[in-house]
């Protein structure tokens, strides 16, 4: 990841209408058609529509792009730069037939990245998932002694100061995950998907214990202590535990 | 400890007031109550289960359904639940013979026992079971967890649950 992180990506206008971004062994493309149709490609197969008969297809398209780059912790202001480009720019003129699209030459880069910017820009989804992931921790960190009956307990200090440690470690397009809490004062972070679940029991200690299940030869369940976060990094990256976790 | 097949608990009625030990063919129930286990219509999977429950007190509380019904569960938990805020939404099915199988480092995990005792409050009902663990002993703090999770896991799935209101 860190020797992606350190690659530049190289952005080449190959055609009038096209803009390619190589990154690593992939191309990512956006092509305007003769019907000013708008088109995500990846490597030589052409995926999606992003823009047709004036409407916007499919946003997700391009978001994969963007989740693409963010995920290889290059900055949206490196993609910003690209759509902007001089000669990805110059394709755009005139294709202002879009409704809501400004009669300028910047107006569909405007509409473009706001709409994306509005649904999935990097920025955005990170903001808005540590903007959910802070209220989480906030509510869990108002529950009072007893909040489950008389003898339930409420997290414990270190237990909340390990759950901070473990949001901010999780994977930039990690899942917003369930967060609960038990009434011995325990916190469950899970992920499930197709029936399989990764979860970390966040103990009163500020012990974390990563599990999986099924329980699976491939990985046994584990505690780490809050100076052991890096080891957890570790684990959320394993590509069995990222399926799980990631989006 | 080590459980065979069937741990003495299981093999013989645990109590005079039930069927009769609980068969591992049997389904058995676990209310679902709201707000405790519903969010947005939504049941909290998680909330179904609890550690002291089940590890610390006298096992997960549950309903055999072959000897009680939808009619019956209801009334039973409406008058369960007077005292409380909270409103009985329907149950979720448990396997009894999934959950014996559960094994840690080759060991039975977990019990199912013909508890009749139903409440704190010393009351019985002949259709009540608990789910206890039956090999706490070789557990240690990661596999308490494992086992918890691995049945939170097989009791989440949406096709095991009934939302009867």
């Amino acid at each position: 990841m860190l020797a992606h992180a350190l690659q530049t990506p190289s952005v080449s206008p190959k055609a009038a209408n096209t803009l390619d971004i190589d990154l690593f062994d992939e191309t990512f493309g956006l092509n305007i058609s003769n019907d000013k149709s708008l088109y995500y490609r990846q490597n030589e197969d052409w995926v999606d529509t992003i823009f047709s008969q004036g409407k916007l297809e499919r946003v997700d398209a391009k978001y994969l792009v963007l989740r693409y780059l963010y995920y290889n912790q290059l900055t949206d202001r490196y993609f910003d730069r690209a759509v902007r480009s001089p000669e990805f720019v110059s394709t755009l003129k005139g294709y202002t037939h879009l409704k809501g699209v400004e009669h300028k030459p910047n107006g569909i880069i405007h509409q473009f990245t706001q709409h994306f910017a509005s649904l999935a820009s990097p920025s955005h989804f990170v903001n808005s998932r540590s903007a959910e992931l802070r209220s989480i921790l906030r509510q869990i960190s108002s529950l009072k002694a007893g909040w489950a009956g008389n003898s339930s307990l409420s997290p414990s200090l270190e237990a909340l100061d390990a759950l901070q440690s473990l949001f901010d470690v999780l994977p930039k397009w990690s899942r917003l995950p369930d967060v609960t809490v038990d009434e011995d004062g325990t916190i469950d972070v899970l992920w499930r998907r197709n029936g399989r679940m990764f979860s970390v029991a966040v103990k009163e200690s500020g012990t974390s214990i990563a599990t999986l299940s099924p329980s699976s030869e491939r990985f046994k369940a584990r505690a780490y202590s809050k100076n052991e976060l890096d080891r957890l990094t570790r684990v959320l990256s394993l590509p069995f535990v990222e399926e799980l976790v990631v989006d | 400890m080590s459980c065979g097949n069937l741990c003495s608990l299981e093999q013989t009625a645990f109590s005079e007031l039930s069927d009769g030990p609980v068969d591992s063919t049997e389904v058995l129930w676990r209310w679902i109550v709201d707000p405790t286990n519903i969010r947005k219509e939504n049941v909290r999977w998680k909330s179904l289960l609890n550690r002291r429950e089940l590890f610390e007190g006298y096992g997960l509380s549950v309903w055999r359904s072959q000897y009680t019904s939808r009619d019956e569960a209801t009334s039973l938990a409406q008058k369960h639940l007077a005292t409380e805020d909270k409103t009985f939404r329907g149950v979720v099915d448990v396997y009894t013979d999934e959950v014996r199988a559960q094994l840690q480092n080759n060991n039975r995990v977990f019990c199912i026992v013909d508890d009749t005792e139903c409440n704190q409050h010393g009351d019985h009902h002949p259709a009540h079971a608990g789910i206890r663990v039956c090999c706490i002993s070789t557990l240690d703090a990661e596999g308490k967890e494992q086992v918890f999770k691995d049945f939170l896991n097989a009791v989440s799935q949406e096709d095991r649950k009934h939302l009867w209101f």
